[in-house]
């Protein structure tokens, strides 16, 4: 349900701290816009500035150079309390002093709601993210999830154009991760905010959003739907970040990558439109191995048994390791053993060529 | 857990710490039986008597001394106590340059001898012609009052998540409104000591108040050392007792908020 | 306006009171003061505003004649000399009642340590004058300890001790115990005991376990507690007033002596000055040593 009107624009925003010499650049032109009701996500490794570009939009940091326009208009010059932007703080922040319901009734109290319309809005959303029975409890009394759904509750009532979340769901365990997960997205759902949702975490980026935007060191790195991110990861960087990925140099040529004294595969290349030397990424769950079949010629170095799957790490007679995995849809049973000759084939399309071929970066 | 272990029973060690304990309580002791000592001559005991504190209940210049006193103290303690708060929430947020300034500043008061204080004082009130009297006290116990004022309620500010102003700005709260409805509330036990603090450290100074008091503005130490002076005397006694009963309370009631709060 | 200046007026104006009050009558009045000790004294004090003049600082050291000549004349530095002496006595005493006492106290259990605690705190905040009275009243002759000695036959005569110096070093112990018991404890709680336990497994007995492990880990606590003790006991004024008898026996009795019967402001002024860059000299060679002031 992505609509097509633009919610924030960020143009070309930069963040320095420091001056002089010293001078650090957090944030290097970044460029881009997040659309109305869309499950955004800036995904990065920790220090590659996603917070800070959150922080930007909530008000808490300058804009070195740039602009930050919500709906077109500016907001260089506001400060938070004056942005129609809330936040979900990473440790939630709640107010020890207050009660869930008078944390919820916070923001409609600070805009001058009266008493008797906040109650109807704090019972409301109460029971969006279920917590009803626990209007009058501290927030220590609450569990970690439970804290979690508060600040979400909390940071909703006022009925905000764009819900900010930082790093909102790294406190919780595994599993209730995986819950609120799906929690978030129904509460986005249900809403319609645009939600610009911040995590280091790319399963839970491909999980949740609409699209991704893959921050590193400051700089944007790609921008687009999960899939996109994926299958076609625009560098190096993203490919590693995201997912399993081998990195191999091979030679294209007529329609054939030729890997030395491995072999060669025919037509596996998603962009061929030039010969040559070619920097490649595949992920392992799209290569197959095999003890006898045709492929790539290469020695097992490893076996690594993940309940799921089984990892093989791959020596290619080129000397170019590469893993290769397969599922034990059939039972735990294994293909190789180390020190065993395989050969490695690929499924259509595995292979994506990266932009920076023959840079090794 | 660690005293039941006789590892840890090094010699000589307890009977120090009980020596210093007597010691501390020796005199306090016996200044407060001999408030109560029936006779003339202040350190013979013969018998239990309340006459003295009824002597100085009714002594005016006591009573007068007292009022001045309190007076200042409360003054000085709502001063220190409001600058320290306000300068505590400055010195919490980003670093800053003169940060280190300020901080030395802060520091002065608790580190230069009272009397170089008292002294300085003096002579900066006599060169601007100002009158010895209840103001000049009043400032000079301000000053010294903002460092203690100060400390509890930056410790306090250290233990407050910064996140948590953040997220009343992120819910449309001003600076005033972030202050009165999360951070004084969550700072409330650090200000109260600190002004509680200041109080007891207006109420006992002598040096400073003794050279900047002036005729007209004697407080209750101030008096008390005339009359120390003057003699040993079951007045003194009495009122010596009370001072210090005064200050007893006042630490075991702030003792008693931080159990509390904590 | 955008974050970065607000966050600067906010800053500003909230520090504004104290900065402005510190600056004005706690800066200023320091500088008046050193000014004020290069001036020419008044007859009946005061300062000659317009007349330069190190007499002050000449005085200390030495006496003019009556034919104008100088004679070195060793009374003030006398007196420096004994506070120094007095104040350094109650600092190694101090140290020497306080590390122990110390030492118990974080050695019992959390609730006990709290209460006795509470008890060192409570003579730190109650009357310093009211407390050094309860001494008069109990070293005089026919006092306490006086009556008690003579009763069970273990002195002749009187005791007296009340106005000596000996009474001073008692009152100033006793004073400022507490001032080094507080951050001693302070170091020791904080202390991770199980390195205590690692030195016992390593072979220590306890009195290398306390040397070498326990003393070297409370050692921030200790020399704080020393300059807490010695600062406030060098620049005393009533302690030695009333315990050691009126006579000018140490630098803050003769600085009070210059605005009392000296009248002599000037000289006042120049003692205090040197006072004060003693103790910052003091301040100066502890934070070059251990970083932070102990007001952080």
């Amino acid at each position: 349900m992505t609509g097509n009107r633009v919610a924030i624009e960020i143009d070309h925003v930069c963040k320095r701290f420091g001056a002089g010499e010293q001078a650090v650049l957090a944030l290097d032109h970044i460029a881009l816009d997040i659309r109305e009701n869309e499950f955004f996500t800036l995904l990065g490794p920790s220090g590659c500035g996603k917070t800070t570009l959150l922080r930007m939009i909530a008000g808490f940091e300058d804009v070195s150079a740039g602009d930050i326009r919500l709906y077109g208009a500016s907001l260089t010059g506001k400060l938070p309390f004056q942005r129609p932007v809330n936040t979900v703080f990473q440790s939630y922040a709640l107010f020890p002093h207050l009660t869930v319901e008078e944390n919820i009734a916070f923001g409609l109290e600070m805009r001058g709601f009266k008493p008797t319309d906040i109650k109807p809005i704090v019972a409301e959303k109460l029971e969006l993210v279920k917590l009803s029975g626990f209007a009058r409890r501290r927030p220590h009394q609450l569990s970690g999830g439970q804290q979690q759904r508060v600040a979400l509750a909390r940071a909703l009532a006022p009925s905000p154009r764009v819900l900010l979340l930082d790093e909102s769901l790294s406190a919780l365990d595994l599993k209730l991760r995986k819950e609120m997960q799906v929690e978030l997205k129904r509460l986005q759902r249900e809403t319609g905010i645009t939600f610009v949702f911040v995590t280091h975490d790319q399963e839970e980026a491909l999980t949740m959003s609409d699209r991704i935007a893959v921050m590193s060191a400051g700089k944007l790195q790609q921008v687009g739907s999960p899939e996109d991110i994926y299958d076609r990861p625009a560098n190096r960087f993203v490919a590693d970040f995201i997912g399993e990925t081998s990195f191999l140099q091979g030679q294209v040529a007529e329609g054939q990558l030729q890997f030395g004294a491995a072999g060669s595969l025919s037509c596996q290349v998603l962009d061929q439109s030039h010969d040559g030397a070619a920097a490649l990424a595949v992920r392992p769950e799209r290569l197959q191995l095999s003890v006898s079949g045709s492929g790539l010629a290469g020695v097992v170095a490893e076996v690594v048994y993940r309940g799921v799957d089984t990892v093989y790490l791959v020596q290619l007679a080129d000397g170019q390791p590469c893993r290769v995995r397969h599922t034990n849809d059939s039972g735990a049973s294994r293909l190789a053993r180390v020190g065993d000759a395989v050969r490695v084939a690929a499924l259509p399309g595995a292979f994506h060529r990266l932009q920076e071929a023959g840079h090794d970066a | 857990m660690q005293a039941s272990n006789t590892l840890w029973r090094f010699r000589g060690v307890t009977p120090t710490a009980m020596l210093a304990f007597v010691y501390l309580y020796l005199p306090i002791v016996v200044l407060v039986v001999l408030s109560f000592n029936a006779n003339r001559i202040a350190t013979l005991w013969t018998g239990f008597s309340f006459d003295w504190y009824l002597k100085v209940m009714d002594n005016d210049n006591i009573l007068r001394a007292t009022k001045n006193s309190l007076i200042i103290a409360s003054g000085a303690t709502v001063l220190a106590t409001s600058f320290a708060t306000m300068a505590a929430l400055a010195m919490a947020g980003k670093r800053f340059r003169g940060q280190a300034f300020i901080n030395a500043m802060l520091g002065l008061p608790l580190l230069v001898p009272e009397i170089v204080t008292a002294v300085a004082s003096l002579l900066f009130f006599l060169a601007l012609g100002l009158d010895l009297g209840l103001l000049t006290v009043l400032i000079a116990h301000t000053v010294f009052c903002i460092p203690f004022a100060y400390l509890p309620i930056r410790a306090r500010l250290e233990g407050l998540d910064p996140r948590l102003a953040e997220a009343a700005a992120d819910l449309y709260a001003g600076p005033f409104a972030t202050f009165r409805r999360v951070t004084l509330p969550l700072i409330l036990p650090g200000v109260l000591s600190g002004a509680m603090l200041a109080f007891i450290v207006s109420l006992d100074d002598f040096v400073i108040t003794f050279f900047v008091a002036g005729a007209g503005a004697t407080t209750l130490p101030v008096y008390i050392f005339g009359l120390i002076r003057m003699g040993i005397t079951p007045e003194v006694n009495a009122v010596s007792a009370l001072m210090l009963l005064v200050s007893i309370a006042f630490v075991a009631l702030s003792y008693w908020m931080g159990q509390r709060k904590s | 306006m955008t974050l970065d200046p607000y966050r600067r007026t906010r800053r500003r104006l909230l520090l504004a009171p104290t900065t402005l009050t510190l600056l004005l009558f706690m800066v200023l009045p320091m500088l008046l003061m050193g000014w004020m000790s290069l001036l020419a004294p008044d007859t009946y004090g005061g300062v000659r505003w317009k007349e330069w003049s190190l007499d002050a600082y000449v005085q200390f050291l030495y006496e003019r004649d009556l034919d104008d000549s100088l004679t070195l004349n060793s009374d003030y530095l006398q007196i420096f000399g004994r506070s120094f002496l007095l104040a350094g006595f109650a600092t190694v005493v101090t140290l020497l009642i306080g590390f122990p006492t110390a030492l118990y106290i974080a050695l019992k259990e959390e609730k006990t340590r709290q209460r006795l605690i509470l008890l060192i705190s409570i003579p730190f905040w109650t009357n310093l004058l009211v407390r050094t009275y309860a001494w008069m009243l109990l070293l005089r002759n026919g006092g306490l300890i006086d009556s008690s000695l003579s009763a069970l036959g273990l002195s002749q005569g009187t005791l007296d001790v009340l106005y000596t110096p000996t009474a001073v070093a008692i009152g100033f112990v006793y004073s400022f115990l507490p001032f080094m018991v507080l951050p001693i404890y302070t170091s020791l709680e904080k202390m991770d005991w199980r390195l205590v336990e690692a030195a016992f497994d390593l072979g220590a007995n306890r009195w290398l376990a306390l040397r070498r492990v326990i003393l070297p880990l409370a050692m921030p606590g200790i020399v704080a507690g020393c300059l807490l003790v010695f600062i406030p006991a060098i620049g005393s004024y009533f302690i030695p007033e009333l315990l050691g008898g009126g006579k000018s026996l140490m630098i803050g009795n003769l600085i009070q002596n210059q605005f009392g019967t000296a009248r002599n402001w000037p000289f006042g002024a120049a003692l205090s000055f040197m006072l004060l860059a003693l103790v910052l000299l003091v301040m100066w060679i502890y934070t070059r040593r251990f970083q932070r002031p102990p007001g952080e």
